[in-house]
């Protein structure tokens, strides 16, 4: 495994190194504001993503969060009936009357 | 009438296409992704499943999924709501996906794959279940049991299945579950979850069952056939429930070990006592299913129906005289189980001949380079079978790949049945599971000890049994000396069939040892690149991709 993320680490620094030669090719053929403006959105982006995952993770927090005070509060008085038909001793039931598969429940 | 069947969201997501009932293609995504019981919407399966038949969605006329949501949810949230307070955290979790993803299943079925949402279908998930089950089946009529699996509120039910129809008769709710009371047993002797139901089996055969009147007080099966959990604080918990029953009747839970735990007696003993009453159990629903349809014919899903034990049991001593088990058994086979239902059930399509095909997955596209050799499908089988009686272990990749949770031949390992240990090794399966064997069809009872019952089971390896040259497979058994048993029929698969009859002829014994093409904890290979990976990564002596054949130096 150490050896092949080092194979790794080597064409990466491959790529930066190629990469970096082409960009100072443009700037040396008078493309310098493009080279400036590709590397300001790559950086950007980096941010953006990061912005991105940061307000994925918290608004799955907030909304665990969420959930969690609406179970108890408004599920709570739910919890009763629920508990009563866990109870229940079932054995062999009919099965469901609608088949239609059209329907969702 | 061209129909795409997804399953999602349960171990094992999966899309299969059947057209006028005969399925074109069908896959799980775990193939595509390479993550191991992928449950993630199957894109990529779905896909796959349109580009194989050649048409696009918006040609399809229905896409069907295997279960119906809202029920679903309200059995989540019932469920989760018995087991107040105990339950806020799992319940937000839970809600969260619900809400987030799964009550918009319509929504995203529509929008991924571009097709009219008044196009897309649900079908309860038990019916789909028995669809796959009976639809693939070469019975006109029989009996259709499923036991086990993740669906709305049954955990059991009992169908009747002639011809193009599937007459639901009736079902055993939540919270009263195989699975449940499985997996609290399971979670109190410490098992992990990674040992299916062919694993607990073989465990099961190394220990004792000192445990089972005491796990039979728990789950009390009834004289008709139907089961219940008895503890109340099981029926209200569906996670922990169990745990301080258990605790209390069979002693302190034990932790998850870190050796195999073929090692410990308790966790041998607790396999031992969880697998008898589960047999038993099936038992029960069998013997119900041929007391309210009369059928001589049983075809059986779910959880129970991948333990090749119980089948084995169930075979001899049940009462039934033919058994179906599909080959995808569980939850990604009922992708396929939801498109044949609503093509035969619904619109009364005719079945086709041929329902019970395997090799539904992508095909290989290979180049072979200049390390392989090219060897055809005339001289394979004596080359092959040549490296196989020299103690090789040998990894085959062709055609389509299997619609089932491990090879058949076409993604496979194959070993003489002295090179068990070899085979073992490779596959890195541990020392007390049972392991494959392949023999032609035609001398499947001869060289096996097979109910008559059981004989179709034999076809996707669903059935253990033992061998009558107990010697010779004693390294590939499991402790009570049985191997699962693959009858491989020379129309289905004339290849490996070939190879079988020359292994024979030069060993003396026509039975293959037959592992699946993988590494433990991956998915099956996929393609050449994913063969070729197993080869690199293991002890395999050589590896026959369509015709180039790979060899070690």
């Amino acid at each position: 495994t150490r050896a092949l993320f080092e194979d790794i680490l080597r064409d990466e620094k491959y790529h930066v190194a190629y990469t970096g030669t082409i960009l100072e090719r443009w700037r040396r053929q008078g493309r310098g504001g493009e080279v400036r403006a590709a590397l300001a959105q790559a950086r950007g982006s980096r941010w953006l993503d990061g912005w991105k995952r940061f307000g994925a993770r918290a608004g799955a927090r907030l909304s665990r969060g969420i959930l969690r005070v609406l179970y108890f509060t408004l599920l709570a008085p739910a919890a009763i009936p629920a508990r009563k038909l866990a109870r229940e001793r079932g054995g062999w039931r009919p099965p469901p009357a609608g088949r239609d598969p059209r329907a969702q429940g | 009438m061209r129909t795409l069947g997804i399953s999602a969201y349960a171990r094992g997501a999966a899309a299969a296409l059947v057209e006028d009932g005969v399925p074109l293609a069908a896959a799980a995504e775990e193939r595509f992704s390479r993550r191991r019981g992928d449950d993630a919407f199957p894109l990529r399966a779905a896909r796959f499943c349109l580009a194989e038949a050649g048409v696009t969605a918006r040609e399809l006329e229905a896409v069907v999924f295997h279960e119906k949501p809202l029920r679903h949810f309200e059995h989540a949230l019932a469920s989760e709501l018995a087991a107040f307070p105990r339950s806020a955290g799992r319940f937000a979790d839970g809600a969260f996906r619900w809400l987030g993803e799964r009550l918009w299943v319509k929504a995203r079925i529509a929008s991924e794959l571009e097709v009219d949402p008044r196009k897309v279908l649900f079908v309860a998930h038990h019916d789909a279940q028995a669809a796959a089950a009976f639809f693939a089946s070469p019975f006109d009529e029989a009996a259709v049991v499923v036991a086990g699996g993740a669906g709305e509120w049954a955990s059991a039910s009992l169908a009747l299945g002639s011809g193009t129809s599937l007459e639901a008769l009736a079902e055993i709710h939540e919270p009263d579950s195989l699975d449940r009371f499985a997996a609290g047993v399971r979670r109190w002797a410490g098992l992990a979850t990674e040992l299916g139901p062919g694993g607990l089996a073989d465990l099961a055969a190394a220990g004792e069952p000192r445990f089972a009147e005491a796990l039979r007080e728990i789950l009390r099966v009834h004289g008709d056939g139907s089961f219940e959990l008895t503890p109340e604080r099981a029926r209200l918990d569906p996670v922990r429930g169990l745990d301080g029953e258990l605790a209390r009747r069979l002693g302190p839970a034990h932790r998850p070990g870190t050796g195999s735990p073929e090692a410990d007696a308790a966790r041998r003993d607790a396999a031992a006592s969880l697998h008898l009453v589960l047999e038993e159990a099936l038992l029960a629903l069998a013997r119900a299913a041929h007391a309210r349809t009369k059928s001589e014919r049983l075809c059986l899903n779910g959880s129970l129906a991948q333990d090749p034990s119980a089948l084995a049991r169930l075979a001899a001593e049940g009462p039934f005289r033919s058994l179906f088990v599909p080959a995808a058994a569980g939850e990604a086979g009922a992708a396929l189980g939801a498109a044949l239902f609503v093509q035969h059930a619904v619109h009364g399509i005719p079945r086709a001949r041929d329902a019970e095909q395997v090799f539904l997955g992508e095909g290989i596209l290979h180049d072979a380079s200049a390390a392989a050799r090219l060897v055809g499908d005339g001289e394979a089988p004596a080359e092959l079978a040549r490296k196989l009686d020299a103690g090789m272990v040998l990894g085959l990749a062709r055609g389509r790949f299997e619609w089932a949770d491990r090879g058949l031949g076409h993604r496979s390992l194959l070993a003489a049945p002295g090179a068990a240990g070899a085979l073992r090794k490779v596959s890195r399966a541990e020392g007390f599971r049972s392991l494959v064997c392949s023999v032609p069809a035609e001398r499947a009872a001869e060289l096996f000890e097979l109910p008559a019952a059981g004989e179709g089971l034999a076809r996707f390896a669903r059935i253990a049994a033992r061998p009558r040259e107990r010697e010779l497979f004693a390294h590939a058994a499991n402790a009570a000396g049985a191997l699962r048993v693959h009858a491989v029929e020379r129309s289905a698969d004339p290849l490996l069939h070939r190879l079988l009859v020359e292994f024979g002829e030069q060993s003396g014994t026509p039975a293959l040892l037959h592992g699946s093409l993988r590494l433990r904890g991956e998915p099956l290979a996929r393609g050449a690149s994913d063969a070729l990976g197993v080869f690199e990564r293991s002890e395999l002596g050589a590896l026959r991709i369509e015709d180039a054949l790979y060899e070690r130096a």
